[in-house]
């Protein structure tokens, strides 16, 4: 292992190593306490639930999940959760890279403007854009399908189109120059050559919009009205009220579990996107 | 921003050349790749900000036309004693929230930014919160804070101490959301953490030089260093702090209760668009809220030149 | 949550409903001006596929409510292909609402009072012709009487009421039976329930482990205008566009200052924060409390309780007892897009279904003869006839104006739940929701 340093390089003497980890794991387990306590309460019979003191030691009642899948139609939330995903990861890194390109390797008038008002509407806040955009939705008949949540996906953000535009501009010249010699139109450089080196970027940007999407609450609570077309988040929020799983705080646990796995277990894979996505951010700023 | 200015220079460059075909075919190409980004932004952020600003002149609630009615949504707003409730709730958070969170945010960072055992682990466990949805979020703190057999008043009791009913009581509610906020700083830290990775470890040495220690270090090397991450964290938390909306509304079934305490602004703009449907209302809402996102921001800019640290850029 | 004390007293239980035949005359789709003939003969207008949206009430009801559908399936066989959605009910009217906007209105749904403002944007269908064809316009078999709140312009219904609904004091036998005390009945007074909700009340150290008394739905305006009603005032001038509140007698702050004392100067009930921690160990049905004045929807729920319990109506208050009652039912879009479906829905719900409706004990029939017959009576407690029999010269405890929502949820709600927890002195929330009401009017 390499030697403990501190921000400035410094090598940590024995003790600062041991306090500095006192420190975290304190701090670590104080941060994942809700979750831990929610995994256990998840686990115990209803009536351990309300035992008070609290019960430490019992018999983990995996039957819990199982009671809870059973109760509500998780597979069907989940499967309308992976429409909505997939929709919006292949859109947001089709136009985001498509456009990235466009703004990274080739010139016309007004680009670096266009390219400055794309960044200032990450400012925006989005209850600014929600009425009308609400509205148009509702007019057009998209009320109650998934399309208001997927299609301004294929329309680009700001902050991917920023992370693809990066890491394009890093790549040099001469791998452009070639397939241009060898004739390949601007589309074929985009997909064939850039999008497959940006792998890297690819990553991040879908680990980002998987949770990001996933996570979504407000988009899938007005526009899905009926139940057979709720996301998870959806179906989550309204099991507090749900007389099936709401009064019960073991169900209502497990059902927090199940919900919030997915989004959990992305980011322990893909950990290392995250912090090379921040970086992208963090230092350009 | 660095990357920009590479990018103009070689804009220029291209203007001095002779438009020849190949550059009008490679501009028209260019708007073709950036179409789909520009029509985003017509579509979903310019447009409808311009359509919220007319409708907000308007009263309608989307089962008959639009009727104009002025400035009197404004005016109705000045003295809606939920929407100036809801304003002050909604500043009391994030008042708590955004500092809360960078603070948090830089401690944990400059703790994590070491080589030490097991500091993945250390990162992602720090980081796992804000991975964690708002729906989720909400739900696991419910746990938390049930009055009677959740962890906070368990605890308290061991001291026998009788612990408030942390979401039902006025005095508690918005402090126990406003914690509950606090928890995701995860997402700062990162950023911080990425900072602090970009500073020079030679300023360190010579602030060692100047015999600094530990804590002076920081204080003089590693704010002033950060401090453009700082404002980046800041206006990004100010604009975060007032759309929070998941948790109010799962936590307090979208009344905001107790007594309003609760009701943060995108919820109550939620109530009075999609319970009431005042479309226009709502619209004047949203844009207030915006107003006071842009002057906070403003306020942010203009006091830059006061703290945040200008390094000579590399060009 | 259950726990909130503002549970609409629909959170429980809902759904009812009439039925309906089409009003030719308002259908978008068909000219014709004949009179609307009976629901087998009619020409069906709209879809044949129809969807009926109502909001859950936990999987008893859900599940005899999916039966109903199959049933209704299997006597249209070939005619009329029925489904069901639930939604929950924090979100149900902001659906039903955004369904219109967007021109797709849901084909019909199950009423409360949130559905007056789609009448009043006169959005909804005049289901009187229909009613006209059907029994359900027959004073020898319905009480008449108690429907016409819903004739929302005097003349004609706007719904199709199918079941009904009222209060009473529930009560819990096991506790009774062991403290040696008397069932309570029609002659019990509220002082006597205070008194006898003391001797019920149990406690282990310091925490209480059994409650004599709860509010129950004394925690619901229209819960607590039945003691108004009993004091001879009431909220508002009249339940159908009243034209002014009368929160302001003094009778009513009397009557919040009752229920406020109950929790705080009396202790005999539990407090907002010790009734959420009832409600978790399952309330009334959990057999932590001895009686509860509470809406007849709660039926469903004690039925799978441990502990016997039994029924008795309101207990007098100022020597006198006011019954409410509340009507179930449906109502469909002037636009639905299966408008004679629905209509045949909802009437075969009030009618030819009212038996079936009464052996499920989930609702109360409208109908006379299903809601007095031996299987309605047959699985219910004994008081129940008793605690029903002035159901007919009931109270609507409904508020019908286009803003009522607003007033309920900007007004009502959060200034009861300061009385509640004493927050607020009876005199200034009676002042607050009279000034709040009044300007929302």
């Amino acid at each position: 292992m390499a030697k403990a340093e501190d921000t400035g390089g410094r090598p940590l003497s024995r003790t600062e190593i041991t306090v500095r980890l006192v420190v975290l794991t304190l701090g670590t387990f104080a941060v994942l306490t809700p979750v831990l306590w929610t995994v256990l309460t998840s686990l115990k019979t209803a009536q351990q639930t309300l035992q008070s003191p609290p019960v430490w030691l019992f018999t983990p009642q995996w039957g819990n999940f199982a009671e809870v899948l059973q109760l509500v139609p998780f597979q069907n939330y989940a499967l309308n959760t992976a429409v909505v995903v997939t929709g919006v990861v292949v859109g947001t890194l089709l136009s985001c890279s498509f456009s990235a390109y466009g703004f990274a390797r080739l010139r016309a008038r007004g680009r670096n403007a266009i390219f400055g008002v794309l960044m200032a509407t990450m400012m925006l806040p989005s209850t600014v854009t929600l009425v009308p955009t609400y509205i148009v939705f509702n007019k057009i008949g998209w009320l109650n399908t998934f399309l208001p949540l997927i299609v301004p996906a294929f329309f680009g953000s700001a902050f991917f189109i920023f992370m693809f535009r990066q890491f394009y501009l890093s790549i040099p010249k001469e791998v452009e120059e070639a397939a241009r010699i060898d004739g390949a139109g601007y589309v074929r450089i985009w997909w064939s050559i850039f999008l497959p080196l940006s792998m890297p970027v690819i990553a991040t940007v879908t680990v980002f919009t998987f949770v990001g999407t996933y996570n979504d609450f407000f988009g899938p609570l007005i526009y899905l009205t009926d139940e057979s077309k709720w996301t998870i988040s959806v179906a989550l929020s309204s099991f507090g009220g749900s007389p099936k799983i709401g009064p019960q705080l073991h169900m209502l646990s497990a059902a927090t579990m199940i919900a919030a796995a997915p989004s959990i277990v992305v980011f322990l894979l893909a950990q290392r996107y995250y912090v090379n996505g921040i970086s992208v951010a963090g230092v350009n700023k | 921003m660095a990357t920009t200015h590479v990018a103009a220079r070689s804009a220029a460059t291209g203007r001095k050349r002779r438009r020849s075909g190949l550059a009008r075919r490679e501009a028209l190409w260019c708007y073709v790749f950036m179409a789909p980004a520009i029509l985003g932004v017509l579509l979903f952020s310019v447009g409808p900000m311009i359509a919220s600003f007319v409708l907000s002149f308007t009263s309608y609630d989307m089962l008959s036309s639009p009727e104009w009615v002025g400035p009197k949504n404004y005016t109705k707003l000045a003295a809606d004693p939920l929407f100036l409730k809801s304003l002050q709730v909604t500043l009391t958070y994030a008042v708590v929230v955004v500092p809360g969170t960078m603070l948090m945010g830089l401690v944990v960072a400059i703790l994590l930014n070491a080589k030490l055992p097991a500091i993945g682990f250390f990162r992602s466990a720090y980081y796992l919160p804000t991975v964690i949805g708002g729906v989720a979020v909400a739900r696991v703190w419910a746990m938390l804070y049930n009055p009677e057999v959740g962890l906070f008043n368990q605890i308290l009791g061991l001291f026998g101490i009788d612990g408030p009913g942390w979401l039902t009581d006025e005095r508690w509610a918005l402090w126990s959301l406003a914690f509950m906020g606090v928890w995701g700083f995860g997402g700062t830290m990162l950023i911080y953490l990425a900072g602090l990775q970009g500073i020079p470890k030679e300023l360190y040495e010579a602030a060692e030089v100047d015999g600094a220690g530990g804590f002076r270090k920081h204080i003089f090397v590693t704010i002033p260093m950060l401090s453009n991450v700082t404002f980046f964290n800041l206006v990004m938390g100010i604009i975060g702090a007032l759309q929070v909306f998941a948790e109010p509304f799962v936590l307090t079934q979208g009344t905001g209760r107790p007594n309003n305490s609760t009701l943060l602004l995108p919820l109550y703009l939620y109530k009075v668009a999609f319970e009431y449907l005042e479309m226009g209302y709502a619209a004047a809402i949203a844009w207030v809220v915006f107003a006071i996102t842009l002057v906070l921001t403003a306020l942010v800019f203009r006091s830059l030149p006061l703290w945040v640290h200008t390094e000579v850029s590399d060009n | 949550m259950s726990s909130s004390p503002f549970s609409r007293r629909t959170l429980l239980g809902g759904a009812l409903a009439g039925s309906a035949l089409a009003l030719a005359g308002c259908s978008p789709s068909s000219s014709s001006t004949s009179p609307a003939p009976a629901p087998t003969s009619t020409e069906v207008i709209g879809k044949t596929d129809l969807t009926v949206y109502a909001w859950t009430n936990g999987t008893a009801i859900d599940q005899n409510f999916k039966k109903s559908v199959e049933a209704f399936n299997k006597e249209y066989a070939g005619k009329f292909t029925a489904k069901i959605n639930f939604l929950p009910y924090d979100q149900y009217w902001q659906k039903i609402q955004l369904q219109y906007a967007a021109n797709q209105p849901f084909d019909m749904y199950y009423w409360d009072v949130q559905a007056y403002a789609h009448y009043k944007k006169g959005l909804l269908a005049n289901l009187q012709a229909a009613v006209d064809t059907s029994e359900l316009s027959d004073a020898s078999k319905y009480p008449l009487d108690l429907f016409k709140p819903w004739k929302f312009d005097d003349a004609n219904l706007y719904g199709i009421p199918e079941n009904i609904q009222s209060m009473a004091l529930f009560y819990n036998k096991a506790h009774f039976d062991a403290a040696g005390i008397a069932y309570p009945d029609a002659t019990w007074t509220w002082d006597k329930v205070i008194e006898t909700a003391g001797a019920l009340t149990k406690k282990s150290g310091n925490k209480v482990t059994q409650w004599g008394l709860d509010i129950g739905d004394l925690g619901v305006w229209w819960g607590i205008q039945t003691l108004a009603w009993s004091a001879g005032t009431a909220f508002f001038d009249k339940p159908l566009e009243p034209t002014k509140f009368q929160l302001d007698d003094p009778k009513v702050a009397e009557a919040f200052a009752f229920v406020q004392d109950l929790m705080w100067a009396k202790h005999v009930a539990p407090r907002p924060d010790e009734r959420d921690a009832n409600n978790q160990a399952g309330g009334f049905a959990g057999g932590v409390i001895s009686m509860a004045p509470g809406g007849t929807w709660n039926i469903t729920s004690y039925q799978q309780m441990k502990d016997g319990w039994d029924m008795a109506p309101l207990p007098l208050y100022q020597g006198k007892s006011v019954m409410p009652y509340w009507l179930g039912g449906w109502v469909i879009p002037k636009e639905s897009a299966a408008l004679t479906a629905a209509e045949t829905f909802a009437l075969w719900r009030a009618t030819k279904f009212q038996d079936q409706m009464a052996a499920d004990h989930d609702w109360i029939p409208v109908q006379n003869a299903a809601r007095e017959s031996d299987a309605m009576l047959k699985g219910m407690p004994d008081g129940f006839k008793a605690a029903m029999a002035g159901i007919t010269s009931a109270q609507i405890g409904d508020l019908y104006t286009s803003n009522s929502q607003k007033i309920l949820d900007q007004v009502f709600s959060p200034n009861l739940d300061q009385l509640f927890r004493n927050k607020q002195t009876p005199q200034d929330t009676a002042a607050k929701m009279q000034q709040g009401a009044t300007a929302l009017l």
